[in-house]
């Protein structure tokens, strides 16, 4: 019962972060609300799959399931910074921004 | 069977995206529709293999996690040469 949960609650956290991209006004806003699915949604889905796995005995799903979760884990933060500098350097920019030093820090 | 009904609720809840996969303003916002879309897939794999009893859908669920990672990095490289 404790996975069913965990994972019902995981969709809930990528709906909410699916509302967010779908909603929010500037691109890095919407980067934001993107990191919710693969931050909070992932863990607790992949943490319901492992626990089930784990109490059930089929012990394939639990490596599998940590394994999409690590994976997960790592690469999506260096793929939204990476997204998001790019976007920096082709002038994608906030339009209420107070202050910004990119073009001065990245001519060094 | 619940299980089977969680995927399908992973797969109708990342619909959605593909409105913003069609209006994005920029290109940058396609690809983190496109990466989040690949995200919930990948969970929704994984969940689905346990509802079928079949392994072989979740080792597609870690391809789709890697792949998206690799399709993001490679647009924002090209996008950070101004090759797009």
């Amino acid at each position: 019962m404790i996975a069913e949960i965990m994972i019902a609650l995981g969709a809930l956290f990528c709906a909410i972060g699916v509302l967010g991209v779908l909603r929010m006004p500037f691109f890095m806003s919407r980067c934001h609300a993107a990191t919710i699915v693969t931050t909070l949604g992932t863990m607790l889905v992949m943490g319901g799959v492992a626990y089930y796995g784990l109490r059930t005995g089929e012990i394939d799903y639990s490596k599998n399931a940590l394994l999409v979760l690590f994976a997960v884990m790592f690469t999506c933060p260096i793929a939204s910074h990476a997204i998001m500098r790019a976007s920096f350097k082709r002038n994608i920019r906030p339009e209420n921004l107070v202050e910004d030093h990119f073009d001065e820090a990245w001519k060094k | 069977m619940i299980f089977t009904w969680l995927a399908a609720a992973l797969f109708v809840i990342s619909l959605p995206l593909l409105y913003r996969l069609w209006k994005g303003p920029t290109i940058a916002d396609r690809v983190i529709a496109t990466d989040t879309a690949l995200v919930i897939f990948a969970n929704a794999l994984v969940v689905l293999a346990v509802g079928y009893g079949r392994f072989v859908y979740a080792e597609v669920g870690v391809i789709f996690a890697l792949l998206g990672f690799v399709g993001t990095l490679v647009v924002s490289k090209m996008l950070a040469s101004g090759e797009l």
